[in-house]
């Protein structure tokens, strides 16, 4: 069984060999039938990948101990779902997800560029072949790896198979470890796309602003999964792993978050690009750069060079990624220097005063904050190497450095969508933030009148306030001039807005929930309380505006678990607001390793997160932890995904309108 | 990188005079100096909450005493001693050459225990030992077949 899978990523390997050179060939030569060989071989592929996926999760549905890498990860006790994620929990597994996906989605993007040049795009048919030739080069190196140097089929060492595999640690038997890494991985892996448009764009010499169109989706797309799965796993570190926080800045975390950020650049620059025409070769660079970042990520986490609490098994394919990544840089540098003529901006910036250059400065910002996560990644590193002195860059170097640059930009998602392009005149500016600035500023005072008295948490309320006013000053402009033009009732034109016009609206949505985002780590950041206390049952102690009595402590045992939990009544003043079960598990065969529930009330204003720590025969040792407005990154994510939602819509074809019928009406033709 | 980011000098049609694109390059050149002397301060003020790395043998044998420093090393089997009616414990920690006694009150990671591989964060005193304010520790986890480590 397991040949089967290691043919199919061996002949996944040739087959792209086979397909760069025929897509290349093709292209020199014009020859048509190259083309297609070359567009069949990216469908193939994927075919092929499917093929050895599907070998290894049957591996593993059917306890197949002789593959290595099952025995490695899963055992017969474990649940049937957790056996199911152990394909991607290890290193050459969550490799072969990765190729995988990455050949599912390659395929779909070449489908869809082969299908728009059928219906006469000629930028679609001009980008196909270096397209192709660039994610079959990509793939062609991971399906060599996955042949040669990280085995997923690898035969288990011995002459008979292990009866038993090692299983799982219970730490990770949770849901959103069965969704938090694959999503991660998608996202990482999805910014391949729009770099092969990039490199597509640069090889055909198509650099003017005709790619981008082609390209926004899939990295919109990209952006949306990478955030989510970012996301995803600060609310696992949250919810499951019980120290009181959701991001540690951690060199794993920092690597996930890096290349969300210049992604997030990009997303803007083009825009630039696509209205200006300048920012050509920077928008070349942002991509290339997300791309090698995300790889760069994957490397981290799989080669062990930074230390980390995520400390994954040190493996050999680091020198491997290494020299791919310096492969990466060196031909996307040298094809900038050889499109370079061709890239020369068509036009000046205007004034410092207008749309493009409040893009701009956002973009720089986002470099900064991405350089200064990178520059504390690896700082113990160079530290190491020049000076010998081994250090650990913390959580209080990224909250000094990054927190007035955060602040900074969400201020400018206030600023920059309200300036027109070019110039901004005096009067523009004026009516653009006369009204949101005065509301943001009486609501900034009456909070401070309330007790919000904090620097820092002053200055962020005062600058999401602002972002705030503005966009609902935007919907409402938006709804008026529907409801004066067409006589639309304010939900209809507010609907309406977002279907045709998907892209402004639909960013504004983004905007909400990032300023949404922003609220609950300004206000869990600034204002968190934490104590640590014992009780002994019947005892009481004091949190915030919470009394927390322990009235009892229980054990039990559920399954193939044994639970410790603390019963504990939480009551506000006089008022009972209910019961607490924070526990601690022992599973068979981990009895030495306790896993921590942790228990929290959340409430829009705060959550109340209690670990139990200890347990002794007379008291149980509590973690208690007041962590206000946290619940709004959860709802600010959700935001974002439902405004990213609303950009990614295909706005409706225009169609024969007659007087009578309603403006939005249901218009069932797709096209953009 | 800048230059052509933001633009080039060919003239372009609705341009007025040579002095105000003169002006708003030196615009532009004022705000890149503005935001990289941030971000060179920024980073360079927050360097210096750095926290150093020692070793069991370093920390006995150097100045280091009073100062925050981090200090990894394996649990001496057996050491672990859990006070009673209190979240402290008090366990020793090894490197190949020497020990260190380490008192910590918090929260212990969920997979902390002999032989395990932690890293603590506190300050030295050759009379009283390590006293920690933090604690990390690395498990061996059939996660990847050899080492995950978890807060």
């Amino acid at each position: 069984m397991a040949t089967i899978g290691q043919i199919a990523v061996f002949a996944a390997f040739l087959l792209c060999c086979f397909g760069v050179w025929a897509a290349l060939f093709g292209w020199r030569r014009q020859a048509a039938e190259f083309a297609v060989s070359a567009r069949h071989a990216a469908i193939a592929l994927a075919m092929l990948l499917a093929v050895a996926s599907g070998v290894l999760i049957v591996a593993f549905l059917t306890h197949d101990f002789s593959v290595a890498y099952v025995a490695k990860h899963s055992s017969r006790s474990m649940p049937l779902i957790y056996v199911g994620a152990a394909f991607y929990s290890g290193m050459e597994g969550s490799l072969l997800y990765w190729t995988t996906a990455l050949g599912l989605l390659g395929a779909a993007a070449v489908v869809s560029l082969w299908r728009q040049g059928l219906r006469g795009s000629q930028i679609a048919n001009q980008l196909l072949p270096g397209f192709i030739a660039c994610l079959l080069a990509i793939e062609g190196f991971l399906t060599f790896m996955l042949s040669f140097v990280a085995r997923p089929f690898a035969a288990s060492p011995g002459a008979l198979p292990p009866a038993d595999g090692a299983g799982l640690n219970p730490l990770l038997r949770d849901w959103g470890m069965l969704i938090h890494p694959p999503m991660l991985l998608a996202g990482y892996m999805s910014w391949t796309i729009p770099f092969c448009f990039a490199i597509a764009a640069l090889v055909s010499g198509r650099v003017d602003n005709a790619w981008l169109p082609l390209v926004r989706r899939w990295a919109l797309f990209a952006w949306a999964v990478l955030g989510f799965g970012n996301l995803l796993g600060a609310w696992w570190a949250y919810h499951v792993l019980g120290w009181g926080g959701y991001w540690g800045w951690d060199p794993v975390e920092n690597c996930a978050i890096m290349p969300w950020l210049t992604g997030t650049a990009f997303l803007h620059s083009i825009q630039i690009q696509e209205r200006r025409g300048t920012l050509k070769i920077w928008n070349m660079a942002l991509v290339t750069l997300t791309f090698v970042l995300a790889i760069f990520g994957t490397f981290v986490v799989r080669s062990g060079v930074l230390q980390s609490v995520h400390a994954f098994a040190l493996s050999s394919i680091g020198p491997y990624y290494f020299g791919f990544l310096a492969i990466v840089v060196l031909i996307s540098i040298g094809l900038l220097f050889w499109r370079m003529p061709a890239l020369r901006a068509e036009r000046d910036l205007d004034s410092l005063i207008s749309r493009e250059a409040a893009f701009l400065l956002n973009n720089l910002l986002f470099i900064a904050v991405t350089f200064a996560i990178f520059w504390g990644t690896i700082f113990p590193l160079i530290s190491e190497a020049l000076q010998d002195v081994k250090v650990s860059v913390g959580a209080p170097y990224f909250q000094m450095v990054n927190g007035p640059l955060l602040l900074g930009i969400v201020l400018l998602m206030g600023i920059g969508p309200m300036l027109p392009w070019r110039r901004a005149t005096r009067q523009q500016l004026g009516k653009a933030f006369l009204l949101p600035t005065l509301v943001a500023v009486v609501l900034t005072v009456l909070l401070v009148v309330l007790g919000l008295r904090l620097a820092p948490a002053v200055v962020g309320v005062f600058c999401c306030l602002f972002v705030v006013a503005t966009i609902i000053a935007e919907f409402v402009q938006g709804a008026r001039a529907r409801r004066i033009g067409l006589g639309e009732g304010p939900m209809t034109a507010i609907y309406a807005l977002l279907r045709r016009n998907g892209r402004r609206y639909g960013g504004y949505i983004i905007h909400l929930g990032i300023v949404a985002l922003a609220l609950g780590v300004i206000g869990s950041q600034v204002y968190q309380q934490e104590r640590q206390v014992t009780l002994a049952p019947g005892q009481t102690t004091q949190i915030g505006r919470y009394t927390v009595q322990l009235q009892d402590r229980v054990e039990y045992v559920d399954g193939d678990r044994r639970v410790d939990e603390a019963r504990l009544l939480i009551s506000d003043g006089a008022t009972v607001l209910g019961e607490m079960r924070p526990n601690k598990s022992f599973y068979k065969g981990f009895e030495n390793q306790g896993t921590t529930s942790v228990a929290i009330r959340t409430t829009p204003m705060e959550d109340l997160y209690i670990v139990l720590s200890t347990w002794d025969s007379a008291s149980a040792t509590l973690l208690l932890v007041v962590n206000p407005l946290v619940v709004w990154l959860w709802i600010g994510g959700l935001i974002v995904l439902i405004g990213t939602f609303f950009t990614l819509w295909p706005r409706p074809v225009a169609q024969p309108v007659r007087v009578t019928a309603p403006a939005s009406g249901k218009a069932m033709a797709y096209g953009d | 990188m800048a230059d052509t980011a933001l633009g080039n000098l060919r003239p372009t049609p609705a341009l007025p005079t040579t002095t105000t694109r003169r002006n708003k390059q030196w615009q532009i050149l004022l705000v890149a100096v503005v935001l990289l002397g941030v971000i060179g301060y920024l980073v360079y003020n927050g360097l210096k909450t750095n926290v150093y790395y020692q070793t069991v043998t370093e920390l006995q044998t150097g100045k280091a005493h009073g100062q925050q420093v981090r200090l990894a090393g394996h649990v001496v089997p057996g050491s672990i001693v859990r006070e009673e009616g209190s979240a402290t414990i008090r366990f020793q920690v090894t490197d190949s050459s020497g020990v260190l006694p380490v008192v910590y009150s918090g929260t212990v990671p969920d997979i902390f225990g002999d032989q395990i591989e932690v890293v603590v964060e506190g300050k030295y005193n050759p009379n009283t030992g390590f006293v920690a304010d933090t604690m990390l520790a690395k498990c061996p986890s059939k996660f990847d077949g050899q080492t995950e480590a978890m807060k």
